[in-house]
């Protein structure tokens, strides 16, 4: 099958083009030698099915950040018989350097002059059949978000995947500096004869909206605005979906999939009902709020408000080793971790997405809170309850400060960063919705093995030995737990405690739950239990270790999912465990002291 | 001759010289940032953060240490 890459620079619509010509039915693609997924669809074209593969949009095909480098893979190691390149009009003039890369290794290339409207708004206008035939490639005026062009940019397109190709594609070389002169020049050329631009060059509405937004003393201020209202939205909108989610699994379980069950074996209906069907809804209970996350995400990124926070929050987060974007994503795991690590991507450096996605998960997210919420009402007055919460906010903005000042030599970011503030535009819903569908894909196709196998891990440890009550101390949990004793004992956890947290490591959600199992009482019985049998500074300790220790099952996963690297997960799990002992050790022992 | 550090918000320069290694000045020239173009300091965020700037149809940010890297000429008026 012949293959056809899309090509370009970063913020000129090469996604836009994508969602476009593939439909719906875009899958996340696997290359060997390429360690990120890239998206791919196969499509009719020309009378024959072609494979289309979207290659990140890079700058340069010299460079060495990473997305450069698949590039330079890709084109080494996979054929390509025809490569769409992708440029924003308004740009031209800068943009074209790829494309004559492109050209110097026999890559048959198709010139997609994109943002077309933008261009002509600004009076900038482009003589594409003379550009078409100075450079011997077709040129196709084009929007791809308004669809204008596309028919002409298909029929080119098929008109050269069907000729045979003379010249083979060479190998990426570096490029001697006498060719970079002679493609100056070469572009300076192009240029002065087939592009005319205005005296002015003004986008005034950019200019205006960036003097609101990056108002030194009104930019900050609209910009945390902004962020809480996006928080309210996904979180208000998400939270009564996911409840009714959970009310339906509920009813399904009892109503339906119980009463088919009652007459197998006790151990196997709880592995199919406490096992498996525990672990398909946890995975279930993520779609809405990636779905909302992604959905408000894009129209905050193709809107170019992103990169406006970026340079606002910038200064602040260089200090730690991260950039101003790693910003936004950490506020969003306040919500939820997941969706916020998915996020990372648009961070297109290595390091400084790993260091960003490393602290993501100390973020308190909405889960936890519904843990602390309910233990803090069980055990402190009104009057100190908001104090306690607010101290463990404080303290998960600490622990995420701390962890990048220690690990930012480690993942040191070696990139300079240089963001484009691209002119506002508004977002289309067609990609918008794309976008979200093509996430939650991903993240379901990725996650829902490995949720599915830590699920059942943990229903074993708290289901065996079979003659046992569920999750006692006799179980394999309880004896873990109290093999871990000499661990737990001194930051005040008790071994019962111990399998709550071993519960805590699917989700946040299902402490109370397992408390409820393990205490053997439910509701206001249960919080009276845990307000006679647990103290207070036993209870802010464990509190401390929860919302440190690790968020859950599927954060760990998606931490997989996107770093690709096996051992960073486990550096990141096992810095967050040692950490949530040593701040929670510190809390009790000094409790301790001063209180006898 | 200063660099782009010196300029203040709204100032225009002349790029004379990208000090720096060749991958960089390779990657600051994608990006529109080549000799002999003319750039303008839009504006500072504040706390001694990036600069916004722009060349031609291009507004970029970027931070302080790279700036001291570009040197430039100032602008004939």
């Amino acid at each position: 099958m012949k293959r056809i890459a899309l090509l370009g620079m970063p913020n000129t619509g090469k996604s836009t083009l994508f969602n476009r010509l593939s439909g719906s039915s875009a899958r996340v693609g696997n290359w060997p030698g390429i360690t990120v997924d890239l998206h791919a669809v196969k499509t009719l074209l020309g009378g024959h099915m072609v494979e289309l593969v979207d290659l990140p949009g890079i700058y340069d095909l010299q460079g060495l950040s990473e997305d450069e480098k698949i590039v330079q893979s890709f084109i080494n190691k996979h054929r390509i018989d025809l490569a769409i390149v992708v440029l924003c009009s308004a740009q031209i003039e800068r943009q074209l350097s790829l494309l004559l890369q492109l050209q110097k290794l026999h890559i048959p290339c198709v010139l997609a002059l994109n943002m077309h409207d933008e261009a002509k708004k600004m009076g900038i206008t482009i003589n594409e059949k003379l550009l078409a035939k100075t450079l011997k490639m077709p040129v196709v005026k084009m929007s791809a978000k308004y669809g204008e062009g596309m028919p002409e940019l298909l029929k080119v397109c098929a008109e050269l995947i069907n000729q045979k190709i003379t010249t083979p594609v060479k190998k990426i070389k570096p490029l001697k500096t006498s060719d970079q002169v002679s493609n100056e020049k070469t572009i300076q050329h192009l240029i002065k004869a087939s592009v005319k631009y205005p005296i002015q060059l003004n986008d005034k509405n950019t200019k205006k909206l960036d003097a609101l937004f990056l108002d030194p003393y009104w930019g900050l201020p609209i910009f945390f605005f902004i962020v809480f209202s996006i928080f309210q939205f996904i979180f208000t909108l998400g939270k009564p979906i996911q409840d009714l989610m959970t009310q339906f699994f509920n009813y399904f379980r009892v109503d339906f999939l119980e009463p088919l069950f009652i007459n197998h074996h006790g151990i196997f209906q709880s592995l199919l009902l406490d096992g498996l069907y525990l672990g398909v809804t946890t995975v279930a209970a993520f779609v809405p709020i990636i779905i909302l996350f992604f959905l408000i995400m894009s129209v905050v990124e193709d809107s170019g408000y992103f990169s406006r926070a970026a340079f606002m929050m910038d200064a602040l987060m260089e200090k730690i080793g991260l950039d101003g974007r790693g910003f936004v994503m950490m506020l969003m795991g306040f919500g939820c971790n997941v969706p916020a690590l998915m996020g990372t991507k648009i961070m297109r450096t290595k390091e400084l997405r790993l260091l960003t996605m490393f602290v993501i998960p100390f973020s308190l997210c909405s889960a936890r809170l519904q843990v602390f919420l309910f233990i803090i009402t069980a055990l402190f007055s009104a009057k100190y309850g908001p104090l306690v919460l607010f101290c463990l906010y404080l303290l998960s903005f600490f622990t995420i400060f701390i962890s990048a000042l220690i690990f930012k030599h480690q993942f040191k970011n070696k990139e300079p960063i240089i963001i484009e503030l691209p002119p506002y535009r508004f977002p289309t819903m067609n990609h918008i919705i794309k976008r979200s569908m093509l996430e939650i894909k991903h993240f379901l196709t990725r996650a829902t093995k490995f949720i599915i196998i830590g699920v059942l891990l943990v229903w074993a440890l708290t289901h065996f030995p079979a003659d046992v009550p569920i999750a006692s101390e006799l179980s394999y949990s309880g004896q873990l737990g109290k093999w871990l004793s000499p661990i737990f004992h001194p930051i005040g956890i008790n071994e019962q405690l111990v399998i709550a947290l071993i519960f805590g490591f699917i989700a946040k959600e299902i402490v109370i739950g397992a408390l409820a199992v393990i205490y053997g009482v439910e509701g206001t019985a249960l919080a009276h239990h845990l307000y006679t049998n647990v103290s207070q500074i036993q209870a802010i300790s464990f509190m401390i270790f929860t919302l440190i220790y690790t968020p859950c099952l599927s954060t760990i996963a998606t931490l997989k999912n996107e770093s690709k690297n096996l051992s960073f997960v486990i550096y990141s799990v096992s810095w967050a465990l040692l950490l949530a002992w040593v701040f929670s050790f510190i809390f009790y022992q000094t409790s301790l002291y001063f209180s006898t | 001759m200063t660099t782009l550090l010196e300029l203040s918000e709204g100032q225009t320069g002349i790029i004379h010289k990208l000090n720096m290694d060749r991958l960089l000045i390779q990657r600051l020239n994608a990006m529109g940032i080549r000799r002999g173009k003319k750039i303008t300091v839009l504006r500072k965020a504040q706390f001694k953060g990036p600069f916004h700037i722009m060349i031609d149809t291009t507004e970029l940010m970027i931070r302080e240490h790279e700036a001291s890297l570009i040197k430039i000429t100032p602008h004939p008026l």
